[in-house]
């Protein structure tokens, strides 16, 4: 029993392990968010993992800009950027009872919060006064318009779902127009925007493809057998001890090793009773001088 | 607490604790894509097996009561390197699910959450390199150990710190309930070991009573408790750590008990080994010495047994002979079949007292010689497949005997070999290795 207990324990963590990363796998896979090759069938045509991530982008980037439009409409020190930041907070409201109600449709779930990069951003314009503010807030908001637009022209261009291609032009129309009033501003410097994507280069962005996959994947691997690779060595170094706790190969005595008993007594039934070389003590031995008394 | 209770109860309270959190993640967590959800997912089974991992080697009596000591430190070098194995795991998932996070890897323009997680990760990684290369660093058992004290407190610190920076499994309320039933679990286990049983416990305070010297190497030292008498009860072949200081940093090492359960002191047979075990046999008696246990289910009384083979290389003759002076005190009819083997006739120990023993008990010793004298009339080589046989063969029933072993890791490992070649139910087969850590 005692022996058996950590190979139990071993087998049952390894299945609750298992059972957990299949249900992660089964949970993405039924909600659509597997993320890659992720296709489902919907009454506006097929629905891709490119058209899923667009819903999921928009929403997250509703969820930060329209805050933070709404801050600047009174933070904001030049009259310029707090009118921006009205129109940017009324319109994302907008654009966001119009995703959450695509995404609805098409049966996507979409987050409840924006992204770390885009909290970071939220603390850094809060955190800023006085002129700082209007700049740093028009650089950031105008640089995340520049992520999305993008994703919105590659959806509008190549997705097979028709309710997709109608949203992709509405929100094309939405961030182009952003874009304008943040420009309007005057105060974008261009030259600390991000440049354009060197086409010769393989690059992150743009939504999650096949060939994006490589190096994550190249990394789980790597990972894996950096895991593989401790396990392993541990296990070869238990080895060299007895090893106690899993049960020692099991051989049949073939040959019983008789040579490892050459005493000069013969192994019978006959020699049990001559088995032992210590005899009984009869006589008031020394036991008690040797052992403290017994408690009763 | 019945045993049984007790071990389904421990194994439960582990499966709860490992299990838990990342489950209760499944079922409360919003959407999210699938990497970052593995990423979650698997960061909390790290942290779930981290806590178990440090749980386990607590000195929890009644944990080791319901395993056996060397159960439990497998199941902790398991959990250490599964630990290991899944923060790798974690860390893969987090750069599937955004390559871009690989920037979080340099350690001085991450965020504190990353670096929290990288303090962690390498804190683990050295852990596991430093008892993989133990012998090969010729490390002293005591810096070992404090490296591995203090390396595992850095593990858990900053895997905590990382889960709280990171505040993303945290907002979801019954993840942050789950997170402080982790945090309750390590800071109770933690304080109990090192504070409580370290340092306030007035039921660790003993006595010196007596040394007596066995043989030219071995000795035997005899305590009382200090305080209540009764709150110290042990079954036959337990063990405890010795201390010779009130501070859970002093240098302390285990010694299973060799007194009967009954006797009115408890006594501990040492060899001496080392500087700890000379000092310990030259104390006077009524020097104070602290004891942490009884600890391990190296013990006929736990689980049921018709009859015993014991089993002893050297010294670990004493936890036999607490069985068999308990045997003998509680008027045991239940067969005994004690193997004594030993390199020369002078390390037999207790062989007076043996012999004393036959006569209340149904007891036969047998003494195997691995180096035997001209003089030697009994077995000598190693115990084999034939001899064992034979001292079965005079039990009435060989079939549902327990077996126990206690001894040098090569004489267990052999004796095991043996047992097994006789196609003995594993679980009636009990083992206690000197050098468990």
């Amino acid at each position: 029993m005692l022996r058996r207990i950590p190979r139990f324990l071993r087998v049952s963590i390894l299945f609750v392990i298992l059972s957990a990363v299949t249900l992660t796998i089964y949970q993405s896979w039924s909600s659509g968010a597997v993320g890659t090759g992720g296709w489902t069938q919907t009454q506006w045509g097929p629905l891709g993992p490119a058209d899923r991530d667009l819903l999921v982008k928009v929403r997250q980037a509703n969820l930060w800009e329209g805050p933070t439009g709404q801050q600047a409409a009174q933070q904001a020190s030049s009259p310029a950027v707090r009118e921006v930041g009205e129109h940017l907070g009324v319109e994302h409201a907008d654009l966001d009872v119009q995703t959450r109600k695509v995404a609805d449709q098409l049966g996507v779930l979409l987050p409840t919060s924006p992204n770390a990069t885009q909290q970071a951003w939220m603390s850094e314009i809060s955190a800023a006064t006085g002129s700082d503010y209007d700049r740093i807030f028009v650089q950031r908001v105008r640089e995340a318009h520049g992520i999305v637009l993008p994703l919105l022209a590659q959806v509008r261009v190549s997705t097979r779902n028709s309710l997709m291609r109608e949203f992709a032009t509405v929100g094309t129309t939405f961030v182009n127009r952003h874009i304008g009033y943040l420009e309007s501003t005057g105060l974008v410097d261009y030259n600390a925007l991000p440049a354009a994507p060197d086409p010769t280069l393989f690059t992150f962005s743009g939504a999650p493809g096949g060939q994006d996959l490589v190096m994550p994947m190249l990394i789980l691997v790597c990972c894996l057998i950096a895991a593989i690779g401790f396990a392993a060595a541990f296990r070869r170094k238990r080895k060299q001890q007895p090893a106690l706790m899993v049960d020692p190969p099991r051989r049949a005595p073939t040959q019983p090793d008789l040579v490892a008993i050459p005493g000069p007594r013969p192994v019978s039934a006959d020699s049990h009773p001559s088995l032992p070389l210590i005899l009984p003590v009869e006589a008031t031995g020394p036991r008690h001088a040797v052992r403290p008394r017994v408690r009763n | 607490m019945n045993d049984g209770l007790l071990r389904t109860a421990w194994l439960t309270g582990l499966s709860v604790t490992v299990a838990g959190p990342p489950l209760l993640w499944l079922a409360t967590a919003p959407p999210e894509p699938m990497w970052s959800r593995l990423a979650v997912v698997s960061g909390f089974f790290a942290l779930t097996v981290l806590v178990c991992a440090a749980v386990l080697p607590s000195r929890l009596r009644s944990l080791n009561r319901a395993f056996g000591i060397e159960s439990v430190m497998e199941v902790h070098r398991f959990f250490g390197v599964s630990a290991a194995v899944l923060v790798l795991v974690h860390l893969a998932c987090v750069l599937a699910s955004d390559p871009r996070s690989i920037k979080l890897l340099v350690f001085l323009s991450a965020p504190p959450r990353a670096q929290a997680a990288t303090a962690s990760t390498v804190a683990l990684i050295l852990l596991i390199l430093v008892v993989t290369l133990k012998a090969r660093l010729r490390l002293s058992y005591e810096s070992w150990r404090w490296m591995h004290v203090g390396l595992a407190a850095a593990v858990l610190v900053f895997s905590g710190l990382h889960t709280v920076w990171l505040n993303h499994a945290l907002k979801v309320p019954a993840m942050s309930a789950a997170f402080l039933v982790l945090v309750a679990i390590v800071v109770t286990v933690a304080s109990y070991r090192w504070l409580w049983r370290g340092i306030l416990d007035p039921s660790t305070e003993f006595v010196i009573r007596e040394v007596r010297s066995e043989s030219p190497t071995i000795s035997t030292v005899v305590l009382a408790p200090r305080g209540d008498e009764g709150s110290w009860r042990f079954v036959p072949g337990q063990f405890a750590w010795l201390r010779m200081a009130q501070s859970p940093t002093s240098e302390e090492h285990p010694f299973t008990i060799s007194s009967s359960a009954r006797d009115e002191y408890t006594s501990f047979t040492v060899r001496h080994a080392g500087d700890f075990t000379r000092t310990l046999t030259a104390l006077p008696p009524g020097t104070p010495v602290w004891v942490d246990g009884p600890h391990g289910a190296f013990s006929g009384d736990i689980g049921r047994c018709s009859g015993f083979v014991l089993i002893a290389g050297g010294v670990g003759i004493t936890p036999m002979m607490s069985m068999l002076r308990t045997a003998a005190d509680r008027g045991d009819r239940r067969p005994y079949r004690l193997v004594v083997i030993a390199s020369r006739p002078e390390d037999l120990l207790f062989r007076e007292e043996l012999g004393f023993l036959r006569s209340s008990l149904d007891l036969v010793v047998t003494e195997v010689m691995r180096r035997p004298t001209d003089d030697w009339e009994g077995h000598y080589g190693d115990l084999g497949f034939g001899l064992l046989s034979l001292v079965l063969g005079s039990t009435e029933q060989p079939e549902s005997v327990d077996f126990f072993l206690c001894g040098p890791p090569a004489m267990i490992h052999d004796s095991l070999e043996v047992i097994d070649a006789l196609d003995v139910d594993p679980g009636r087969v009990h083992t206690e290795l000197f050098d468990f850590v």
